[in-house]
Parts: C-alpha cells; sequence; structure tokens
C-alpha cells in the first residue's frame, strides 16, 4: 500500500510538554477525529453500498445477456437443423438427399424407357417373324399354283381321253368311264386349290393385319421421354440452386448469430471488467479510521496525565496518523481501465441492433 | 430412311439417313442378315445423316446387337446427333453398345 512520508517535525511537537491552552487544543483535536472517523465510517458504508449495488446492477444485466446468449445459441442450433433439414426431400417416408433423389428420378425415367424397348424389340421380332411367315405363304400359294396348273393338264387330259373313248365305240366305253373319273377328280383338285388359295389369303390378311398392330405397339415416340428427361434436369437444377440459396441464406442467418454471440459475450466480459475493485479503497479508509482512533486514544492518555510527557507509542500513533494510504491512488487504481471496458461494453451494445436489423 | 450399305474387307459400313421408323425394318434386314455372315466381323452404322428415331428403330438395333452378341461380332454405332443422341442417351445406349461419338 502506498503511503505519506512521515512528517518527523510534527510529531516532535505533540512530544514536547503541554499548557492548558496545548490541552484545549488537543480536546479540539480529538473532538475533530471523531468527526473524522464518523465521516470516514460514512464514506466506506457509502463506497461499499454504492459497490453491492453497482455490482448487484451488473449482474442483473449479466443474467439477461446469458439469457440472450442461450435463446441465440438454441436459435443457431434450430437454424443448423433447418439447415440440414433443407438439403433432403421428404419422398415415401424417407428424406432422401437430392443426388438420390435425382438418381431415383433417373432411374424411374430409364425404367419407363427399357419398358417401351423391351417391347418394341419383342414387337419387332414377331415383325420378322411374320415375314417369315408371309414368305412361307407365298411359297404355299406357288405350290398350289402348280397343282392347279397340273390338275389343268390332267383335266385337259381326260377330256382328251373321252373323245378317243367315243371314237373307239364299243370297245371305249370303259375308258370313257375312267376318262369321266379323272374329270371328276380334277374338278375336285381345283376346288380344293380354290379353298386353298381363299385360306392362305386369309391367313396373309390376317398376318397384315397383325403386323399393323405390332407397328402401333413397337412405335413409341421417344420424343416425350427425352423431353421429360430435359424438364427433370431443369427442374432438379433449380431445386439445386433454391437449395444453394436456402443454405447460403441459412449459412448468413448462422454467422450473424455466431457474430451476436461474440458481441454479447464481449458485453458480458466488458461488463465484468467495468466493476471497479473498490476493497483496496475501502480498507485504506478503515486503517485511516483505526490510525485516527489510535491517536485519539493517545491523546486522550495525555490529557488523563497531564503531567505524565508523552511516551514513544504517542509519537509513533502521530507518524502513523501522517503516513495514510494515499486514497486518490487507490480511487485511482480501481477505476482503471473500467472505462475502456465500459466504453467497449456500449460499443457492442449499440452493434446489435445493427446486427438484428441486417 | 436411305440406306447404304458397303463392306470393306471383314467390315460392314451402313450409312443411314432420313427417319429410321418401323417401316424401315424390312430394308434393316440386310444388316441384320450380316450378323449371321461369317465373312463380317465388325459392323458399323452411321448416324450422322439420321434425322429421327423411334422406339421401333432403337428395338431394331436391340436384335442387331443380340444377333452380333451371340454371333460374336462387333457392333459400333456412329456418329449420332440431334434427336438421335438424345434418344440414345435417354435410353442408355452408352451401356449397351459401342458409340462412336
Amino acid at each position: 500500500m502506498q503511503t505519506s512520508p512521515v512528517d518527523n517535525n510534527l510529531a516532535e511537537q505533540y512530544l514536547t510538554p503541554h499548557s492548558s491552552e496545548q490541552e484545549k487544543a488537543l480536546l479540539e483535536v480529538c473532538g475533530v477525529l471523531d468527526v473524522s472517523v464518523g465521516a470516514l465510517r460514512v464514506i466506506q458504508n457509502v463506497l461499499a453500498g454504492s459497490v453491492k449495488e453497482q455490482g448487484a446492477s451488473l449482474h442483473e444485466w449479466e443474467k439477461k445477456l446469458i439469457r440472450i446468449r442461450e435463446q441465440m445459441t438454441q436459435f443457431i442450433a434450430e437454424f443448423s437443423d433447418q439447415l440440414a433439414h433443407s438439403q433432403q426431400i421428404a419422398f415415401e417416408q424417407q428424406q432422401l438427399s437430392l443426388a438420390d433423389y435425382n438418381a431415383l428420378l433417373s432411374e424411374t425415367l430409364a425404367h419407363s424407357v427399357d419398358t417401351t424397348l423391351f417391347v418394341s424389340k419383342r414387337a419387332i421380332m414377331m415383325v420378322y417373324m411374320m415375314d417369315e411367315v408371309m414368305s412361307a405363304l407365298s411359297g404355299i400359294s406357288a405350290f398350289v399354283d402348280q397343282v392347279k396348273s397340273i390338275n389343268k393338264q390332267a383335266n385337259m387330259l381326260a377330256v382328251n381321253a373321252s373323245i378317243e373313248a367315243v371314237r373307239a365305240g364299243q370297245a371305249g366305253q370303259n375308258f370313257a368311264v375312267v376318262a369321266r373319273e379323272v374329270k371328276q377328280i380334277a374338278e375336285d383338285i381345283k376346288e380344293l386349290s380354290g379353298g386353298l388359295h381363299k385360306q392362305i389369303r386369309d391367313i396373309s390378311e390376317n398376318v397384315t393385319a397383325a403386323s399393323g398392330v405390332l407397328e402401333e405397339v413397337a412405335t413409341v415416340d421417344l420424343n416425350a421421354a427425352v423431353a421429360n428427361k430435359e424438364k427433370m434436369d431443369d427442374m432438379l437444377d433449380r431445386l439445386v440452386a433454391q437449395q444453394k440459396s436456402t443454405a447460403h441464406m441459412l449459412g448468413g442467418k448462422s454467422e450473424e448469430h455466431e457474430l451476436m454471440l461474440a458481441s454479447l459475450q464481449s458485453i458480458i466480459s466488458s461488463l465484468q471488467k467495468s466493476q471497479p475493485d473498490m476493497r483496496p479503497l475501502c480498507s485504506g479508509l478503515d486503517e485511516i479510521a483505526e490510525r485516527q482512533c489510535e491517536l485519539k486514544k493517545s491523546l486522550e492518555v495525555i490529557l488523563q496525565n497531564p503531567d505524565t510527557p508523552p511516551d514513544q507509542h504517542f509519537a509513533e500513533s502521530v507518524a502513523k496518523s501522517f503516513a495514510q494510504p494515499n486514497l486518490e491512488e487507490l480511487l485511482s487504481d480501481a477505476l482503471a481501465g473500467k472505462e475502456i471496458a465500459l466504453s467497449l461494453a456500449m460499443q457492442n451494445i449499440r452493434h446489435i441492433p445493427h446486427i438484428i436489423k441486417e | 430412311m436411305e440406306c447404304h450399305i458397303e463392306t470393306t474387307g471383314n467390315t460392314l459400313v451402313a450409312r443411314l439417313a432420313g427417319q429410321f421408323i418401323f417401316s424401315d425394318h424390312a430394308q434393316f434386314k440386310q444388316i441384320l442378315n450380316a450378323a449371321t455372315d461369317a465373312a463380317i466381323q465388325h459392323i458399323r452404322i452411321d448416324f450422322s445423316r439420321v434425322e429421327f428415331i423411334d422406339s421401333a428403330g432403337l428395338g431394331m438395333l436391340l436384335l442387331l446387337r443380340d444377333s452380333c452378341d451371340k454371333n460374336k461380332k462387333a457392333l459400333t454405332l456412329a456418329r449420332p446427333v440431334g434427336q438421335v443422341k438424345k434418344v440414345f442417351d435417354v435410353s442408355k445406349f452408352e451401356h449397351l453398345f459401342t458409340l462412336e461419338m
């Protein structure tokens, strides 16, 4: 503790024998000392009360700020959740990432195209088989034409045989019977050939009709699938852009909240630092009061024993009463740096509305 | 569809032009037959002048692919452009064929 230098000359004065006037003066000094001690105690109490009150007020501020900080922390956590949630898409009771969702959509479209191609491929395969059938029918038709041609010759042969049988007269009668039978067979074959031709024509018509149906089955304009794919890609691009924007916005908010948290923390710390430590000053006041009490007691001893010269104890108490702690310095120490801390806290407090506004 | 076919060595090159649709199946049979021809080892189809293809055209290409696989022939679909390229893309033909861009 800093103390004032001891004034030895003054102490010496009190060691010399005293007159009635000096006695009177000593009584006055005692009275002054009483008043001084009382005043010091009052100052001490006021100071202690003020420090306590200021401390309580600061504590309230700290509590409020800590509550705000907790709420901010909760907000940040909720923002983080939203940020994570914004990257997901709910689909069939599942949360899918955008990449998974994209893969799922592509797979769905690919499956649809695969099905179309599967059907088309088999339809074309059937068309080629029907072409084979048509080719075979053409072969059969040519074969029937050949049969018809041979049959025509057989018929002609039967007619000629009949003519020759008539010429032969009685001898050719049996031969005429055979010629008629051959002619009848030729007629039957002609009829059968006609029937076969009709059936081949009917089958050909049906195969051609089936080919027409297969054409409808096989032909799908895939431009619709291409357009759907392009639309899907476009939609996904937009979705990705939107998610990025949301993530950016939430990320920005999170950064702002972190900034605000840091400001709040700084305010709390500054407020804590701005609280002056008045204990050394109170203790200095207490020390002065005690020394003055001691001096007063020494003076009272001198007054009670006027014939006894002041002893060494009295000299020491006088010297001590002048070697008081430097109160100004103690006060200056207590307040040192507090203005800066308070100013920093105020600066941060002023900055908070700007952060909120942003 | 126009179809110009030429054979160089053991490679058959088919240059197609126009629209490759269902009605071209008879013409495409020539290319399909090449897949069973012992003298042919590689079939290359040039699509650079094909403007349009539908699922029937793709079905024919898939049949050709099956036949080439069965007969161990190499098959290349070359230079698809425009709608044909988009349709090949949406049908994921890059996983099924050797594509030459």
